[in-house]
């Protein structure tokens, strides 16, 4: 019924933490640019809806991984602008090698015989 | 790990706080999302208002989102529950006559039980403020059973003290209350007399000067005392130099030679020490005067341990003296556990005035949330979660519940003061955190059940019944019933167990006291032995009574040892002269008196046989008694005792005269016998006088008083009251109980009242069309009064015959405290019941009233 093109991948759980904290890993960003970029670089693959960002950036920031400051936007607007913490970017490290191992040992299993 | 804490800690603050502003920027957020996401479509060639809707749609539910939102920042929960707070505190401010009948009725219930564990606590308290109260172990001898016996005769303590290796110390004390000489007369001293080992065992260390030790226990050394740190403020002013200071007991003088600290005072009150010394003959007593024996367990020994070692001590002695301890052993219980036996009736009463509290507060709620059962209807058909409502409802309770407790407190604070009436018993942080913790606790219980029946998925219907007034809550009246009759079943045992002791109470005061109460002054006075070096005079009594008796008002006066209803004499064996020698043990018993002449004159006590004390009764006179009618009827059926004579101690003592019978309030037994002995003869250094009085005998009381002090300042009057007083007295701890339970019982009729009212009027607000259509066919305003008032009378029927059972099972709880009254007495229980079915009469009788005022006409076009 659908071709493979257009089907879209549901985030697994607790992935979307990981995917804004390196979105942001590169310099801050607000929750609009965030949005786009994790759209752009996964190529439209990643199901992430838009309204759900904002709940996982607010529990970051309570976790003390993000932090956020008012700024100005590119179409000079008041923007909230979210960036890494130390902590944060630890965090980052920690969640990103752990990716890492857990992809390797399911694709290990995956292609078992 | 604490960085992270501390930070989320910071956030949920924050989020607390500024929750305004939070709100605010997540508005602003959301905004800029949107209009950047819409510029891109804008960009892309779609008109304004298609790039807006295609952000919307592409963004997803904004509301959704900013609850989202806010979940995440962690304070849902706090925010949720200050809102139904304020919810709840608005709920409850509209409906103030429900609030303050369930707070009213709720905290009646918690100070109930708050004024009895206050009570309770303090008398548990005693000695626990000593070092490890838990090693001391209070030792004495009677039978196996014994739950009481915690004295010992002084040879059996010895034997204890030298052979039991699981105590460490063991001592005795026996109480001592010695004139203390002041500057105006003197005063009656708490006191003990106490063996050298006793502060050893009590481990306690002295404030000033020094303790006890064994050498004071020698004769000609032991005029020491140790004085109470209590004592030594209040009686000496808190002087310096109180250690060495000497101070006069019974006129003789002592050196004070320490202060013990007051958290060390044992027994409870007591203000001084001083050693007992145990002559040879009181060591060697093994059945006479018993004291209370106290000891500490050795390091690493066990009460059961002790118990065991005492028992087998006890073969030991039995197996030398078998006569004196024949069904006697030695038994051990801990200070803790002794307290943990204390019986407490009210405890039961308090516990029941709760539980009807509870019960009453279930019904109140029900009744409430059947109110409102639109409300809830609506609020789950728009989609409230039924965990959300429980939540709401519970805070509610439970704030209700709480304000009852710190109520409670306040109800047992007044509670201890006027029904406990002991000064020194007071409300503590224990009691209110008691008081408020059951408030917390009793809300949860009683809240929860109603809470979850109303918060249940809305069922197809409900909301249709959303305009009518019947709600259709079937269940809920029938829970609503059941609840009043649990409540009137428990009012009828309260009820009943207060009418029990009433009646009881009753029969005491009926009985017969044998002599004349009217205008009779008893006066206590401690007569202590003369100045030292100084001839003892037996005559001092009849002295000091001549002299009370020319104060003007008194007609005729007598001293005696033991006055009825007053405390004082003891009871000792005796053989009667002429019948076979018996062993010691199995010898009869009778009260011990001592009389002046003239007591039996004064008191009214008619002398049936033989005659009087004279003056000329004298020390080396002819020893005599007069023995009471009791005791000529049990040890003289057919033979008239004048003239024969019986032996006390070895001493040959002859009747000259029977009495008349007087009651001193023994409930086991209406009548003792006694062996009154003349004073000169026996004299003892307590004594009561009784004086007949022309008026009033209270009015006397001064000019006895200083009738005393001039006859010897060193005479302490310990106690002076009317002989109707003293008899109201004798029953203190009986009165006492009694208004407890009548207090409770009248509290639980007034709980069960409102609860038949609530019932009884919610029904009647329900069936206003019923009866509407039944005035309308022509019944008359009598059968609808009737029909209400049928329906009060049957709940309290069905609730009387529950309560009956239970009535019958606590009346054998209070048995020990009725006295010719059964447990199951049917007068009581009778007007008990005819007495709730009155109650449910009133209460019914209101809503009665309304229901014949219904308009048939306005009742159908309600509808």
């Amino acid at each position: 019924m659908f071709s493979m093109i257009h089907e879209k991948l549901d985030l697994p759980q607790g992935t979307l933490d990981l995917l804004i904290l390196k979105a942001i890993s590169l310099g801050p960003q607000h929750g609009w640019a965030i949005s786009e970029r994790l759209h752009q670089v996964s190529r439209a693959t990643l199901q992430v809806p838009q309204g759900s960002l904002y709940p996982a950036l607010h529990r970051l920031e309570r976790r003390g991984w993000i932090r956020a400051e008012w700024g100005t936007s590119e179409n000079n607007r008041r923007a909230k602008y979210y960036e890494l913490t130390r902590r944060g970017r630890k965090q980052l490290d920690v969640a990103t090698d752990r990716w890492h191992r857990l992809t390797a040992a399911v694709s290990l299993v995956l292609e078992m015989g | 790990m604490i960085d992270e804490f501390w930070s989320d800690f910071r956030y949920r603050l924050r989020a607390i706080f500024r929750r305004d502003l939070l709100d605010q920027e997540l508005d602003d957020e959301l905004r800029l999302h949107l209009e950047r996401e819409a510029e891109k479509y804008v960009a892309r060639g779609m008109t304004r208002d298609e790039a807006m809707r295609c952000a919307r749609a592409a963004f997803g539910n904004l509301d959704r989102v900013k609850e989202a939102a806010r979940g995440a920042r962690g304070t849902r929960l706090v925010e949720d529950l200050w809102w139904d707070l304020r919810h709840a505190v608005r709920q409850l401010r509209a409906s103030p006559g429900f609030t303050a009948v369930t707070v009213a009725t709720l905290a009646l219930g918690i100070g109930a039980t708050t004024t009895i564990d206050t009570f309770r606590r303090y008398v548990a308290s005693e000695g626990m403020t000593l070092v490890a109260p838990d090693r001391l172990v209070y030792l004495g001898q009677g039978s196996e059973t014994c739950a009481w016996c915690t004295s010992m005769s002084p040879a059996n303590y010895l034997a204890v003290r030298d052979q039991a290796r699981s105590l460490q110390h063991v001592s005795m004390f026996a109480d001592w209350e010695p004139a203390l000489r002041g500057e105006d007369g003197a005063d009656l001293a708490d006191g003990a007399r106490v063996t050298p080992e006793f502060f050893h065992t009590l481990q306690v260390r002295p404030l000033l000067g020094r303790l006890l030790v064994p050498e004071d226990a020698t004769p000609g050394n032991n005029e020491v005392i140790v004085l109470s740190e209590g004592a030594w403020h209040r009686r000496f002013a808190s002087v310096p130099d109180i250690v060495g200071l000497t101070v006069f007991l019974d006129r003789v003088p002592y050196t004070v030679v320490g202060v013990a600290p007051d958290d060390a005072v044992f027994p409870r009150d007591a203000e001084l020490w001083t050693p007992l010394v145990l002559t040879a003959e009181e060591s060697n007593d093994r059945d006479g005067v018993q004291h209370t024996v106290v000891g500490r367990l050795r390091e690493g020994a066990t009460v059961q341990g002790a118990r065991a070692e005492v028992a087998s001590i006890a073969a030991r002695v039995a197996a030398e003296f078998p006569e004196l301890m024949s069904a006697t052993t030695f038994l051990a219980v801990s200070l803790p556990e002794l307290h943990r036996r204390e019986p407490f009736a009210p405890t039961y009463a308090a516990g029941l005035v709760l539980l009807i509290a509870c019960v009453n507060l279930a019904g109140l709620l029900v009744a409430r949330l059947s109110a409102r059962h639109h409300e809830f209807a609506i609020r789950r058909a728009l989609g409230a979660k039924p965990g959300r409502i429980v939540r709401q409802l519970m805070v509610e309770t439970i704030l209700l519940a709480t304000c009852a407790g710190v109520l409670g407190a306040a109800v047992a604070t007044w509670g201890t003061r006027i029904l406990i009436g002991w000064s020194e018993v007071r409300l503590d942080g224990h009691g209110v955190a008691l008081a408020t913790g059951l408030g917390l606790f009793s809300g949860i219980i009683v809240g929860l059940w109603p809470a979850l029946r109303f918060a249940r998925p809305a069922r197809m219907g409900e909301l249709h019944d959303v305009t009518r007034t019947a709600t259709g809550s079937i269940d809920a009246a029938r829970g609503r019933r059941a609840l009043v009759v649990i409540q009137v079943a428990l009012a009828v045992v309260l009820l009943s167990a207060a009418g029990l002791l009433g009646r009881s109470f009753r029969e005491i005061y009926d009985v017969d006291a044998g002599f004349d109460a009217a205008n009779v002054l008893a006066v206590r006075v401690r007569v202590p032995p003369p100045e030292q070096g100084r001839v003892p005079e037996p005559d001092r009594i009849d002295r000091l009574v001549r002299t009370v008796e020319a104060t003007p008002g008194v007609t005729r006066a007598g001293a005696v040892v033991g006055i009825p209803f007053g405390l004082g004499a003891g009871s000792g064996t005796f053989e009667i002269v002429g019948r076979p020698p018996l062993p010691r043990r199995e010898r009869p018993r009778a009260r011990m008196q001592g009389a002046t002449p003239g007591y039996f004159d004064a008191l009214g006590i008619p002398l049936l046989r033989g005659r009087d004390f004279t003056d000329s009764d004298r020390t080396r006179s002819l020893p005599v008694a007069i023995v009471n009618q009791d005791f000529a009827e049990r040890f003289f059926a057919n033979e008239d005792p004048v003239g024969r004579a019986v032996t006390i101690d070895s001493v040959r003592w002859e009747i000259v005269g029977v009495s008349g019978t007087a009651f001193h309030g023994d409930q086991e037994e209406l009548s003792r016998p006694e062996i009154y002995r003349p004073m000169q003869q026996w004299g003892r250094p307590f004594v009561w006088i009784a004086l007949r009085t022309r008026g009033d005998p209270a009015r006397l009381g001064r000019a006895v008083a200083s009738a005393v002090r001039q006859f010897d300042p060193d005479i302490p009057i310990t106690r002076m009251d009317t002989m109707s007083q003293l008899r109201a007295d004798s029953m203190g701890s009986e009165r006492r109980m009694l208004r407890l339970i009548a207090a409770f019982a009248v509290v639980a009729i007034l709980i069960s009242a409102i609860g038949l009212y609530g019932v009884i009027g919610y029904s009647v607000a329900q069936r206003t069309r019923e009866f509407g259509v039944r005035m309308a066919l022509g019944a008359g305003a009598a059968s609808v009064l009737g029909l209400v008032l049928g329906w009060g009378i049957r709940l309290a029927t069905v609730g009387a015959v529950f309560g009956i059972v239970g009535a019958l099972g606590a009346g054998r709880v209070i048995r020990s405290m009725l006295f010719r009254v059964s447990p199951a007495d049917p007068f009581t229980l009778g007007v008990v019941v005819l007495l709730i079915c009155a109650v449910a009469v009133i209460a019914a009788y209101l809503p009665a009233r309304r229901a014949t005022l219904v308009d048939p006409l306005t009742s159908l076009r309600g509808e």
